[in-house]
């Protein structure tokens, strides 16, 4: 399976940097739309939020995990299958305290499924 | 926005897999048959396939949150794969280290003995600062990639790590850029040229898409050199090409087109290479390829793999996907590791046939295959099997290497040369209707071209999924299964629906997988019978319960063909038609009174956001009632969720309120004039073993075997509760993977049961009377013929199909 990346956002820019990746042939059933991290404070603490959106095309699926930098040390956090035809806006577990410093979205890709 | 014409749009799709209609032109096929042999060639090569199941021990005290696994790389000597994933952790506090929740292993197989000799944990290597993000094995070498992190600085950068697999010794250390630069990515592949190393990295800015080659020198230092066009965005390089020891070619997929450049390794000088040198190379394909140590480059196709020869600018085929016992399925999607042609290594990760077990946790395979001296199968007579719709499967390919592997005598080889889409035309398609119509044509026209050919002996000898191909449910074309199955108990298998798979009697083709088609709802909305509606009933339905709009969008001539075809036996029995009972003038009266005269037209327009599509309104409309060709579990459990109190499927309309029909998903049958009707019969027997019939449960689908189906439906139930399967579940209707909120019970395993038990027929549709239907009945619907008039016309025109087929 092949292992895609996508660029990182340093803190405190929240920026929707919109990133399109269109791929060879083969693997041309990715877009990344956008792709940020953020720092919500719920009313007891702060936590930490990296989020991205995904597209994958129709007969396609692939794994997204976002992955928070905080303090210098990498979190893995939400994990899901993105499947054919659907944008799914991934988030992170929430961790506590704020920090972050980057966020990136590993792809893998499963391949066409039907 | 449209929300409805996306939903037509899919249903195209729908359509595309569903229907499958004939039209019998005539049926004047010569009876006489020429029977032609064809052995397995002495001369076809095979290779001889060692297939391991990769698994990577864990801890199961944790909860594994994922785990994937990819190649690193192999030699004569080892094969290295990494697995990288990890378990849960409940809650991210500061104090969490990378070896409290991450899993980066690298496995050192031994590559003749395929044991493993080590397992190489990089996170306890590297220490608490690497965050590993790739392995390669090259050079008899583990390269580890990592985002090291430096405390003392505070900055991190993207670090290579040198390992020893044998003695696990850290030998050397590389920074080679910052990771934390606005556009640097972790790094994925390298590629050893000479004494070179390259390792290319996708830059992404919010303007441009360019790539950045760094180049690690025999003496180590670092080059860059950067590959971007001035006035297009470089999406992909998919390989690197050596020339020679110090030269490269590098192929690019630009926005609309490819470039290739040249890169002379020794001064850093690219160049832009004559793209018409380079015209017969397919880039979409090297996305896949392999460049040996010895110099050749080896990419694959759909059917095989082939060397690019450089030198006479073409492909040669070396290795076709069909000379090995493989399952043909997920062969195409694995990675060429190592190839010389003799000994090729191939692994990856495929998807399992189990639609219910988590997707996070992933499969991996090994394969080797070494060319064999002789072919073990040489000899054997060959059995065609073609699949009509649908394809040949993971499971049916396991089958068939099954069979082949186990008859000493013959051989199943799949066919695609009958393609229903070389007749069809999809041009001045606007409604449903035009596309059954269109699809009804191409139908006919296909399987006239099977018929005759069966008949004439040089037909395929195995047919599976053509069940709708009414046309060759006669003697001349496809032997009767019934002594073969018929003393099948009832409390094992759910004989009703071989039964109603019967024609006059007789099996030609049985269902091993089949789908539901009726009407999803509140089971106290049906009528009186309790599993569907008689026309009046559904007349009250359609106006009481889903205000006046009738989920059934068929225009008026297709509503009132599936409603014929619901109640087929009611009409022609024993080849002889009668239209003149009442329920033939209740059917029809139906359809005039209460169904519009065409199906909506498609209204097309761009690709729609299917998160807008979820909160549509078409969407909450459906939340009483669904008209369905449910296919599997999923299916229905998607539906059950999304309408409320939905846990029936019952019939169409008909004059005596019977329950649903049975669509055939899978079937097999065996042509009349097959080359060896009992080895095809074994064929056929294999389907129906609890060992294949649980597999087709768990690839999502309604099976024959009753233990079988309450095994998956508990497997399915299983999985859609979990947190994982709640955001898996598909939504055929929209044709993707949606969220389901419900919790599904043990009663929904005992209402899909009883719901199967109901099923009433085969929808077994036959198109020669379809289309005299749809010729014939419009004038009646618009009032310019009474049905008394029309009722005639159709039984002479009916009953003259039915006396040719005698």
């Amino acid at each position: 399976m092949k292992k895609l990346i996508v660029a990182l956002t340093a803190m405190g820019i929240m920026v929707g940097s919109i990133a399109t990746i269109s791929l060879a042939s083969s693997e041309r059933y990715h877009e990344v739309i956008y792709q940020d991290y953020n720092n919500r404070f719920n009313g007891s603490y702060y936590y930490d939020i990296g989020w991205c959106k995904t597209k994958v095309y129709s007969g396609y699926k692939s794994y997204v995990k976002v992955s928070l930098k905080k303090n210098g040390y990498w979190q893995a956090h939400c994990t899901t299958i993105v499947s054919g035809g659907n944008t799914l806006t991934c988030y992170s577990e929430k961790i506590q305290g704020s920090g972050s410093t980057a966020v990136k979205s590993t792809i893998w890709d499963y391949g066409p499924y039907n | 926005m449209n929300t409805s014409s996306n939903i037509i749009s899919i249903k195209v799709l729908v359509l595309c897999l569903l229907f499958s209609l004939t039209l019998s032109s005539t049926s004047c096929y010569s009876k006489e048959s020429t029977v032609k042999k064809q052995t397995v060639s002495a001369d076809t090569p095979w290779y001889d396939a060692e297939v391991i199941d990769f698994k990577l021990e864990t801890d199961t005290n944790k909860h594994l949150n994922s785990l994937f696994h990819s190649i690193a790389g192999a030699d004569d000597k080892y094969i290295a794969i990494i697995s990288d994933g990890g378990y849960h952790v409940k809650a991210w506090t500061d104090d969490i280290e990378y070896k409290d929740w991450l899993i980066y292993v690298v496995t050192i197989i031994d590559r003749t003995t395929k044991q493993t000799v080590k397992t190489i944990d990089i996170v306890n290597i590297l220490g608490k600062c690497a965050y590993p993000t790739n392995v390669n094995y090259i050079d008899g070498k583990i390269w580890v990639y990592a985002d090291t992190y430096h405390p003392d600085t505070g900055i991190s950068m993207n670090t290579e790590y040198e390992i020893d697999p044998v003695t696990e010794e850290l030998l050397n250390t590389r920074d080679i850029n910052n990771s934390e630069d606005a556009t640097a990515n972790w790094i994925l592949d390298t590629y050893n040229v000479g004494e070179y190393k390259i390792l290319p990295e996708q830059v992404l800015t919010e303007t441009e898409v360019y790539y950045v080659l760094r180049i690690v020198e025999p003496d180590g230092t670092i080059a860059e050199v950067e590959v971007k066009d001035p006035n297009e965005n470089i999406y992909v390089i998919p390989t690197i090409i050596s020339l020679n020891e110090t030269s490269v070619l590098i192929p690019a997929a630009m926005n609309r087109d490819y470039n290739f450049y040249k890169l002379d390794l020794e001064t850093n000088k690219l160049s832009k290479a004559d793209k018409g040198t380079y015209s017969w190379l397919d880039v979409d394909q090297l996305a896949g390829s392999y460049n040996s140590p010895n110099g050749n480059i080896y990419t694959k196709t759909q059917n095989g793999i082939s060397r690019i020869d450089m030198e006479n600018k073409k492909l040669e085929p070396i290795l076709d996907f069909d000379s090995c016992a493989v399952n043909r399925n997920y062969i195409p999607r694995l990675e060429i590791v190592d190839c010389n042609e003799d000994k090729i290594l191939l692994c990856g990760s495929y998807e399992s046939t189990n639609m219910f077990k988590s997707l996070l946790v992933q499969d991996f395979i090994i394969v080797e295959l070494t060319k064999a001296a002789k072919n073990p199968h040489a000899g054997k007579t060959i059995l065609e099997l073609y699949a009509h719709e649908g394809g040949i499967d993971g499971t049916i390919s396991d089958a068939i290497i099954k069979f082949n592997e186990n008859n000493s005598k013959y051989y199943i080889q799949p066919t695609n040369r009958y393609n229903k889409r070389d007749y069809m035309s999809y041009d001045d398609l606007r409604s449903d209707d035009d596309y059954i119509s269109a699809d009804l044509k191409a139908s006919a026209d296909l399987s006239y071209e099977l018929a005759s050919d069966i008949a004439n002996g040089v037909g395929p000898d195995i047919i599976m999924n053509a069940s709708g191909l009414g046309q060759l449910n006669n003697d001349n074309c496809l032997v009767d299964l019934s002594p073969y199955f018929q003393d099948l108990d009832s409390d094992k298998y759910f004989t009703n629906i071989i039964d109603g798979a019967r024609i006059n009697g007789k099996l030609y083709q049985l269902p091993v997988c089949y789908t539901i088609e009726g009407i999803q709802t509140d089971p106290a909305l049906a009528g009186k019978t309790g599993i569907g509606f008689t026309t009046e009933e559904y007349k009250a339905f359609i106006y009481e319960t889903l205000n006046g709009t009738d989920i059934i969008e068929n225009g008026q001539v297709h509503y009132f063909a599936l409603l014929f075809n619901n109640m087929r036996n009611t009409f022609i029995n024993e080849g002889l038609v009668d239209l003149t009972g009442p329920e033939f003038t209740e059917l029809a009266g139906f359809v005039k009174d209460n169904v519009r005269q065409n199906s909506a037209i498609w209204d097309y327009e761009d690709e729609i956001d299917p998160e807008e599509l979820d909160n549509s309104s078409l969407a909450a409309s459906n939340n009483k009632a669904y008209y369905c060709n449910c296919p599997g579990i999923s299916g229905y459990l998607v539906k059950r969720a999304r309408i409320k109190n939905g846990t029936a499927i019952l019939g169409l309309p008909s004059s005596d309120g019977r329950g649903p029909m049975f669509g055939t998903k899978l079937s097999v049958a065996v042509s009349a004039n097959a080359l060896n009707k009992e080895a095809c019969i074994e064929f056929v027997r294999m389907m129906l073993t609890d060992e294949i019939q649980k597999e087709f449960v768990l690839n999502d689908n309604f099976v024959l075997n009753r233990e079988a189906l309450r095994y998956g439906l508990n497997e399915a139930i299983k999985y859609f509760n979990s947190e994982e399967g709640q955001n898996n579940i598909y939504e055929y209707s929209l044709g993707r993977y949606v969220r389901v909120d419900s919790k599904f019970t043990d009663e929904d395993i005992n209402n899909i049961e009883n719901i199967i038990l109901s099923c009433s027929k085969a929808d077994s549709v036959d198109a020669a009377i379809n289309m005299i239907l749809i010729e014939e009945m419009p004038a009646y619907f618009a009032g310019q013929k009474k049905l008394d008039q029309v009722i005639p016309v159709l039984q002479n025109r009916i009953q003259k199909v039915l006396d040719e087929r005698k």
